[in-house]
């Protein structure tokens, strides 16, 4: 594991600053990127890029010296690194020095007995205070959880979802770590979460999604809050490219249709 | 006691004639017995008298393999194709031990180096499937067997009365199938009478073992209280327990009530 941050990394940085999240025209629609410690919501349906989004958010800190951990529920962390590698922005020595950290979730709930279908009141705390020993231990000051969806669909309950998030929010902006929770929803949805009450307790909402112009399928990205934070609401054209996620502004010409 | 083959049923002579006359060629029998009353032996002379002349699988739950085959030579018995399996051991191993790890977990918090580069399982490592467990044995059986269970009690400890009733219908089933011969034990006074009375009406045979204090020692006695359509076999033995295993005293006690649980 690699000792402090790098030169020009967070350790640089006053409280309360920006947490740059290296796409560089997201950080300009942000003032300099995400407030450190806040708790981000990246919402979307499938294939719009919510986890490439995220894992180049890591990427990109554990470059700067910032301890990143990528909490994986959905898919094993394996695959997850093998899919990184194909991008050009990522080096593999950002995981064998320890600031790019992958953890599988299950393997949390396997190791912590947490198998009941729906999460008591107690294997919710634990599954926190796992969260929050991690955290701590590997001095993560950027981290992922994808997908907060997975993980609310084994809580299920609204006030325990409102109570989870809560307590998450808390122990994470303690420890300044800044959070992006994957999202997932349908395409036609209306809300950014699976039951509504997680988009609002984060302190930020970005949307990511399809839409459809002269025929082609492209991706969107809109901030739709950022607490603190002044930005602009329009909406954005994202390209994945193997160097990382490129927005444009999305101009309105043309048909279009939400998808 | 010599080897025993053909038609012994239980390793009692006195019993045998009665029950090889009157029970089909494959059954389920329920030994019933409070702490004391030798049922783990009387177990062991069944599955004993199997010997040789079919597959004998003893499933033990509170004895280790090696304490099984010292019983077996106690009594001067060869266990010497004997199949031992030890569903204690495997549920300790599989979910006992995991959950001390777990409270260990839960307690002191979980580090990085528990969870780093760990793969994710795709069944949950704390599920021990007894009924699978043990249907996966039977289903691999082709001939006829002889079987023992040495006790229901610990199935109904981590198993829904259902669930240890399903298991002692498939292995009955298997058992006439097969032509096998099953022998379950179980306390008879510690569990709901409804969980035993459905077992006792399910077996062909229940066996009942007494152990009554006397000046000096135990008498035993065993009732053959049930043998399917055959209820004037019914019978009381007193009994007693020699270096060779249980025989029975003299005359019987009585052909008509069972003793008290």
């Amino acid at each position: 594991m690699a000792d402090g941050a790098l030169p020009g990394g967070p350790a640089s940085e006053p409280p309360g600053e920006r947490c740059p999240s290296g796409i560089e025209a997201l950080d300009n629609i942000l003032g300099g990127g995400f407030p450190r410690g806040h708790l981000v919501l990246v919402a979307g349906s499938v294939g719009t890029g919510k986890t490439t989004l995220t894992l180049e958010f890591l990427v990109r800190g554990a470059e700067r010296g910032e301890r990143s951990l990528f909490l994986s529920v959905t898919e094993a962390s394996s695959k997850l690194r093998q899919n990184l590698s194909t991008f050009e922005f990522f080096r593999p020595e950002l995981v064998s020095s320890g600031r790019l950290v992958f953890v599988d979730i299950p393997v949390v709930y396997e190791k912590l007995g947490l198998d009941h279908e729906e999460l008591t009141l107690e294997e919710i705390d634990l599954l926190i205070r796992a969260i929050q020993g991690l955290v701590t231990e590997l001095k993560i000051s950027r981290l992922v959880i994808d997908s907060l969806t997975s993980v609310c669909y084994r809580i299920r309950r609204e006030e325990r979802i409102r109570d989870f998030m809560l307590k998450l929010s808390q122990v994470l902006a303690d420890l300044n770590c800044t959070t992006l929770l994957v999202s997932e929803i349908g395409q036609a949805s209306g809300r950014f979460s699976l039951h509504g009450v997680e988009e609002a307790i984060v302190d930020g909402v970005i949307l990511l999604g399809n839409t459809r112009r002269q025929g082609d399928i492209i991706r969107v990205l809109q901030i739709i809050k950022m607490r603190g934070t002044s930005h602009s609401r329009a909406q954005y054209v994202v390209e994945l490219t193997p160097i990382g996620l490129l927005m444009a502004p999305h101009l309105k010409g043309g048909r279009q249709e939400g998808m | 006691m010599g080897k025993l083959a053909g038609d012994v049923v239980l390793g009692i002579p006195e019993l045998d004639r009665d029950l090889t006359a009157s029970l089909p060629p494959g059954w389920l029998g329920l030994l019933v017995g409070s702490a004391g009353s030798a049922t783990s032996l009387f177990a062991k002379q069944f599955a004993h008298a199997g010997l040789g002349s079919s597959p004998v699988l003893y499933y033990s739950v509170y004895e280790s393999t090696s304490d099984v085959e010292r019983a077996f030579h106690d009594f001067g018995w060869d266990p010497s194709g004997l199949k031992i399996f030890n569903l204690a051991e495997e549920y300790y191993q599989k979910v006992l031990l995991r959950d001390l790890e777990i409270s260990r977990l839960r307690e002191r918090g979980l580090s990085y180096g528990e969870v780093a580069g760990v793969p994710v399982s795709v069944s949950n490592p704390r599920t021990f499937n007894l009924t699978s467990r043990l249907l996966a044995d039977l289903a691999a059986l082709d001939s006829p067997f002889r079987l023992v269970l040495d006790s229901l009690d610990f199935l109904l400890e981590i198993l829904e009365p259902e669930a240890v009733l399903t298991v002692a219908r498939q292995i009955r089933h298997r058992a006439q199938t097969l032509g096998g011969m099953a022998l379950l034990s179980i306390q008879g006074d510690i569990h709901e009478r409804r969980t035993t009375g459905l077992l006792e009406d399910m077996a062909d045979l229940v066996i009942e073992l007494q152990a009554l204090p006397q000046a000096g020692g135990y008498e035993h006695r065993i009732a053959v209280s049930k043998i399917r359509n055959h209820p004037e076999r019914s019978r009381i033995a007193s009994a007693q327990v020699t270096g060779s295993g249980f025989g029975l005293l003299d005359a019987p006690v009585g052909a008509t009530s069972p003793p008290s649980r």
